[in-house]
């Protein structure tokens, strides 16, 4: 029944709503990973960044995609917990750290080991729209943890505008996602940050969009 | 080098489908009997395109609201062209824009930003949903109208004035490609050079000049001359809008060879020349409705 809902969902709502409504353009789909243990590393800008990003996999590979999401806003009540966990896939990241000793990260190692794709936001939370913000060490431990599994860095530009924090209208623009070469762990973690930011940086000047300011 | 060469070509050929999706969407519109839902897909085309313009235009946060009411003037204005109201489809626009919406601008903004915003704006409503409209009301039009240029029988239907207006355009739109192409001798990648976009321009609308002329007397009962006369303006009109389109690329300095993707302008080519040739055309069988 879940599944039917899912894939209700998707067919309904996230791929009309991404394709049509709005617009996608993606250049290098080819580097996307087409199976998992993957991990996802993407800016964050708007509401409408994950959806995008898992309708970027076809209906039979979405119940593999992941995407990492904070307890406090995904799970904030029971409603939105239930949807969060069932049709969206959503696995918890508890970013106010309640509890002291438990591992934040521990549901995505899990998820990693039964060979899902992570969908990740380095950056935390939503930025400002179409700006880079700092990268918080998360990817570098979910790629130390599980050095199989390559980061897919992604830069997403026209989501922030179409839908950006701290407004309820949503008005469509084209959106553009450039899907970078992937990247494996290599034994060092500052180095692979260091990799990683170079990677994102280089996305972004390629794109070349006009300003938004 | 090679790796991105080939994921650009693969970019490309990936928007292709909707360019051409919405290019069959046109043909459609033409051939389907039930008016509402012809004026449905010119306002689905439409606002496909208005969103090409705005994603390619340099805009400021504060006027995304504005870009929605945009959104909204779509389904608005085919409302007005499927009940027929002339006077009011051709007010609507031009009213909303130096009226409603540079007043707007000018009590939020300072003078020159309210100038700016109106300008870019209000161009992508003026062309791509007050000019585009136009193909909408050829769909509609009332063959029993008075002061008409060119007599028309009944028999005539909207259908055949939209499907001779779209194939024209798209005659002109290839042949000015080909016409390029042939000249540089280059078919890898697009081509922009003045003095032969002009060249190209000329023969691809005496091209459909004489185009119309074998298929005016046909599909809508002109006379030849009489069609000869309408292939010609909707040529010249085609070519102004792709002209009008690779002048604001330029202008915004988009990459050329990035043409084709969406958001970007690639839809634009396709939809633009009606924005011209639509209003050219439907003053032409209908003047001073």
């Amino acid at each position: 029944m879940i599944k039917i809902l899912r894939t209700l969902f998707f067919i309904l709502v996230v791929y009309p709503i991404v394709h049509i409504l709005l617009g996608l353009n993606v250049r290098n789909r080819h580097l996307l990973p087409t199976h998992g243990p993957a991990i996802l590393a993407a800016n964050h800008n708007s509401h409408l960044d994950t959806g995008v990003l898992m309708a970027l996999f076809p209906l039979r590979m979405v119940s593999k995609v992941r995407p990492v999401g904070a307890t406090d806003y995904w799970y904030r009540n029971r409603w939105i917990s239930w949807f969060s966990r069932n049709i969206m896939g959503i696995i918890p990241i508890d970013r106010e750290r309640t509890d002291k000793d438990a591992d934040p990260l521990e549901a995505s190692y899990a998820a990693l080991a039964q060979g899902d794709i992570l969908i990740f936001f380095p950056e935390g939370s939503r930025g400002e729209p179409e700006q880079l913000s700092d990268f918080k060490a998360g990817v570098t431990l979910l790629a130390e943890r599980f050095p199989e599994a390559p980061v897919v860095p992604l830069f997403m530009y026209g989501m922030g505008k179409a839908w950006p924090k701290g407004t309820m209208l949503f008005v469509p623009f084209f959106c553009h996602v450039i899907v970078g070469q992937a990247m494996h762990w290599e034994g060092e973690r500052l180095g692979f940050m260091r990799r990683f930011k170079a990677q994102m940086r280089q996305l972004v000047a390629g794109a070349n969009f006009p300003a938004w300011q | 080098m090679r790796s991105l060469e080939k994921s650009a070509t693969i970019t490309r050929l990936e928007v292709r489908p909707l360019v051409w999706s919405l290019v069959i969407m046109l043909y459609l519109s033409a051939l389907i009997p039930q008016t509402g839902l012809a004026l449905t897909l010119l306002g689905f085309v439409s606002f496909q395109a208005l969103k090409d313009f705005y994603t390619m235009m340099p805009l400021r946060r504060s006027e995304r609201s504005l870009v929605f009411l945009g959104y909204l003037c779509i389904p608005l204005q085919l409302l007005l062209v499927n009940s027929q109201y002339y006077a009011a489809a051709l007010a609507f626009i031009p009213l909303l824009i130096f009226g409603m919406v540079a007043w707007l601008l000018a009590c939020y903004e300072s003078t020159a930003q309210a100038f700016n915003s109106t300008l870019k704006l209000g161009w992508g409503l003026f062309t791509l949903v007050f000019g585009f409209s136009h193909a909408g009301l050829l769909l509609v039009r009332d063959s029993t109208l008075p002061l008409s240029i060119v007599e028309l029988t009944n028999v005539v239907s909207g259908g055949n004035l939209l499907l001779y207006l779209v194939l024209l355009v798209h005659a002109q739109t290839i042949m000015q490609a080909i016409l390029l192409r042939l000249r540089v001798n280059d078919w890898s990648r697009p081509v922009f050079h003045a003095s032969l976009t002009g060249l190209a321009g000329v023969l691809s609308i005496l091209g459909v000049g004489i185009l119309a002329w074998g298929v005016g007397p046909w599909l809508i009962e002109l006379t030849p001359w009489q069609a000869m006369v309408s292939g010609l303006l909707i040529g010249s009109g085609a070519y102004l809008g792709t002209n009008t389109v690779r002048a604001i690329q330029q202008a915004l300095e988009i990459n050329e060879t990035e043409r084709h993707q969406a958001g970007l302008g690639g839809i634009l080519y396709y939809v633009y020349p009606f924005t011209y040739a639509a209003p050219l055309f439907f003053y032409f069988v209908n003047l001073f409705v």
